[in-house]
């Protein structure tokens, strides 16, 4: 016996709402479990799913959403990992396009704005746990928390770009080193999210790349060509993945 | 206090007294609703309810993977902290009740 597709449907939709409102996956699991487990009885009987969820899918939805709590815990971890994820990914780009060059600005800049940043989300974490303020309150915080990152990432280059301080030029072996710590970073985002994208991003846009670099074509075909794959080799990727996600659900 | 809250409030002490009958599911505690005429009651309505009365520590859950196959159904039962929840129900509905009734009787 299958669900009707209104049922899998509304169950989608489910899913998605409660995802978007930042609540813990098991939790949404369980009750879309549950829902659909309620939802094949009621079908067996002749029922539809008006009967059951009512006629406003939303605000039974809404039901749900007030029931549960916040994955907060989530919010503070993706955000370091996102910044982790991103220096790794700058540092491999420069590695691969001829070595890494930091200006002393830079040099310092980054590490520091790295712990603070790590500071203020531990505290702002503490904060909304032990003292529940009023939800706009809340929401500020979560704001703050997403916007400091970005934003002082963003004032450390316009910085950089008007001081000029000693630049370093690494080493071979520092780049060797560099690489191999970005590569460790890559491997432990995609072990702690159990998802392969960390690690095939990377090697779908700096692999051709540098192949490309390899060859003797000219500039403009390099350019292009390097254009194109770093367009068409996620798209292939996806889609791939979207095609085996189909077959295996149907 | 809105009509919802109220509906709210008893239909949660009326899970609670099917639930203490024994282990039991969503669409179980729908069918015995239904029984004794709650029909007012959107079958889905029970699951925010179950998933409070669940935080709050007055039932447990456990999943169960049926013969037939299909999705794991969840069962619940009463927690001690259920029942105390369940008696101090009772007594509200008893006060609630026999006040209104005593007032219609009193109209009537």
């Amino acid at each position: 016996m299958e669900l009707s597709k209104e049922s899998k449907d509304f169950i989608g939709r489910l899913q998605l709402y409660l995802m978007a409102s930042g609540k813990k996956e098991k939790e949404i699991e369980e009750i879309t479990e549950e829902l659909k487990d309620h939802l094949l009885e009621a079908e067996q009987r002749g029922k539809s799913i008006e009967h059951v969820v009512g006629n406003s899918p939303k605000e039974y939805m809404e039901q749900f959403s007030r029931e549960m709590i916040l994955d907060k815990g989530m919010i503070f971890k993706v955000i370091p990992a996102i910044c982790i994820g991103a220096l790794a990914y700058l540092l491999m780009g420069e590695i691969l396009d001829g070595g890494i060059e930091l200006s002393l600005l830079e040099f310092i800049g980054y590490p520091v704005i790295f712990l603070i940043i790590i500071g203020l989300l531990s505290f702002f974490l503490r904060y909304i746990s032990s003292h529940q303020p009023a939800r706009w309150k809340e929401w500020l915080v979560y704001a703050v928390a997403g916007v400091l990152p970005m934003g002082s990432f963003g004032a450390l280059i316009v910085l950089n770009n008007y001081f000029n301080t000693p630049t370093f030029e690494f080493s071979t072996v520092a780049n060797v080193l560099a690489f191999a710590l970005a590569a460790a970073v890559f491997i432990g985002l995609a072990l702690w999210s159990k998802l392969w994208l960390p690690i095939i991003i990377p090697i779908l846009l700096f692999v051709p790349e540098y192949l490309i670099g390899l060859t003797s074509l000219s500039t403009s075909t390099k350019l292009t060509l390097t254009s194109i794959l770093i367009f068409a080799g996620p798209l292939i990727y996806f889609l791939t993945v979207y095609k085996k996600d189909h077959s295996s659900s149907a | 206090m809105s009509s919802s809250q109220l509906l709210k409030g008893i239909l949660e002490g009326c899970l609670l007294s099917i639930i203490s009958q024994g282990e039991t599911y969503g669409y179980e505690m729908i069918e015995k609703l239904d029984q004794y005429g709650f029909t007012m009651v959107k079958e889905g309505s029970i699951y925010p309810l179950l998933l409070r009365m669940k935080k709050e520590g007055w039932v447990v859950t456990s999943q169960k993977q049926l013969p037939s196959g299909g999705p794991k159904r969840k069962y619940y039962k009463l927690t001690e902290k259920g029942e105390l929840e369940l008696e101090e129900f009772k007594k509200r509905w008893d006060t609630v009740s026999s006040s209104v009734e005593r007032l219609l009787d009193k109209e009537g």
